[in-house]
């Protein structure tokens, strides 16, 4: 379980978090709701020690032990697909025969295992993102952040990076958390969701999404589910 | 837009035809060649000045203290500059020694090199002092240029720092490193002559010029400017070609996908 404990944490004369207090499930997909402006990305980047944690106590990750989805896909411009993977990878898998067996399972995970050579300047849009996605997780780590790795893409590309990221995360099953303010993205992906509001932010909702495969009442319950986030949106 | 049809290596082949005619204008004009020869009387030392037995081994001797005192400001330079660039309280702590030898005119140096060591070293010790503020200043903007982005992706991936340095830092740098070390790879060649002229060690192309300005033989000072500017322009070629190499990315070092 990671738990965040009594957070606070300003910026700029700007109180984000006073006291706050979550706690997410391991091996679940937790999605973070919210506004723009409201500490989405604030509250994972202290998660991954991005930004220094100065009050509060965070427990349930380990520093090192997780892969991070950007909202743009920070890939070396001079290393090729094949490159970008391994230069992250090098470090967990020492044996050069392991390490290209994960980069390849990896990129075919998210169909890109015919671009080995191309350099990212020579990648779509979508094609990078996927990319950044293998990279993730390919990496050992248990626990995975994302910040809005989807915004401003189409719909198309959407569903294809949706598509990538579920067949991804099938395989590893890592603990993902991941900030957003697009409802139908957090629907598509998450376990559990919960919305940040008001300021400084705190938890206002908590949804656990039913995932049950053939099934109407799971679809009624969405509908319910999406109206009652909404509703804590606005 | 119009596009010129003049292929430009024919213009800058008659704008070398051009100059050449107006240095034997002013020589016939002036007709003093102790003022300014004529390029032809030049050309024929240049020619003589081949037969000289010591000939190689002063282009030889120059050559060697250039190459030294551009190796050693490249080493100093770029580590120091890295880390500089890396660590700002580290930069606070050079920049006003970097500054204080930018500033300080060539000759003071060239002086107190002759006080403190011996011939051979009074040039190097120069081009040392004179291109290591360059290549330092480009070492800590090239690292500042990195994409602070991508350097903490690879601290959140627990990427190693040498990998950081040689896959984040060295490529970002690259571009502006390359610009320092060519101007300071020319302006080494000029430094080492000036320092060559004062200390007048044996074998030399500035004990050379100083040779000829004692005997006034204008023509060999002008040869062995020439053989100056010839091997400066040699070794730019030569690293501009070797920075290509690193900097076409199809070509530099890469993981191996056959591994």
């Amino acid at each position: 379980m990671i738990s965040l404990t009594d957070i606070s944490f300003s910026h700029a004369d700007r109180v984000i978090f006073e006291d706050f207090n979550l706690t997410l499930n391991h091996h679940e997909i937790s999605g973070i709701l919210g506004p723009s402006g409201i500490g989405k990305t604030t509250l994972i980047n202290l998660m991954a020690g991005i930004l220094p944690l100065k009050k509060g106590t965070l427990q349930g990750i380990v520093k090192g032990d997780l892969s991070y989805i950007f909202q743009d896909p920070r890939l070396l411009p001079s290393e090729t697909v094949y490159g970008n993977m391994a230069f992250v990878l090098k470090r967990h898998y020492p044996d050069p025969k392991a390490c290209r067996e994960v980069i390849l399972r990896n990129l075919t995970l998210v169909g890109l295992e015919e671009s080995l050579d191309r350099f990212p300047d020579e990648l779509s849009g979508g094609m990078k993102q996927r990319l950044s996605i293998a990279r993730a997780f390919a990496t050992p780590s248990h626990v995975l952040f994302m910040d809005e790795p989807f915004k401003g893409l189409d719909p198309g590309l959407k569903t294809q990076l949706t598509a990538a990221f579920k067949r991804s995360y099938q395989a590893t099953r890592k603990t993902v958390v991941f900030v957003t303010h697009d409802l139908d993205e957090v629907l598509a992906l998450s376990d559990r969701v919960m919305v940040l509001g008001s300021r400084p932010a705190r938890v206002v909702a908590t949804e656990i999404i039913p995932r049950e495969a053939g099934s109407l009442q799971p679809l009624v319950d969405l509908g319910k589910i999406k109206a009652s986030l909404l509703s804590h949106m606005i | 837009m119009k596009t010129s049809i003049i292929n430009p290596k024919t213009t800058a082949m008659a704008g070398g035809v051009l100059w050449l005619l107006l240095w034997q204008t002013a020589a016939l004009v002036i007709d003093q060649a102790i003022y300014l020869p004529a390029p032809l009387e030049v050309m024929k030392r240049l020619v003589l000045l081949l037969g000289d037995p010591d000939f190689f081994r002063v282009l030889g001797m120059t050559t060697y203290r250039v190459l030294v005192a551009f190796g050693l400001s490249v080493a100093l330079g770029v580590t120091l500059g890295a880390l500089c660039g890396l660590k700002p309280t580290l930069e606070h702590l050079f920049r006003p020694l970097v500054s204080l030898i930018r500033s300080t005119p060539v000759i003071s140096v060239i002086i107190l090199a002759i006080v403190w060591l011996n011939s051979t070293h009074v040039p190097i010790f120069t081009g040392f002092l004179m291109c290591f503020p360059i290549i330092w200043t480009s070492a800590v903007s090239g690292v500042r240029s990195a994409d602070p982005h991508l350097v903490e992706m690879a601290g959140l991936y627990q990427v190693r720092p040498a990998g950081i340095l040689l896959k984040v830092y060295l490529p970002a740098a690259l571009p502006t490193l390359k610009a320092g070390f060519v101007s300071a790879l020319g302006l080494g060649f000029k430094v080492i002559a000036a320092g060559e002229v004062l200390a007048l060690p044996r074998f030399a192309i500035g004990s050379r010029l100083h040779d000829a300005k004692v005997y006034l033989q204008i023509p060999d000072l002008l040869a062995w400017t020439l053989f100056l500017i010839l091997l400066s322009y040699v070794f730019e070629q030569l690293l501009d070609l070797m920075l290509k190499h690193f900097l076409d990315r199809r070509r530099s070092p890469r993981y191996d996908i056959s591994d």
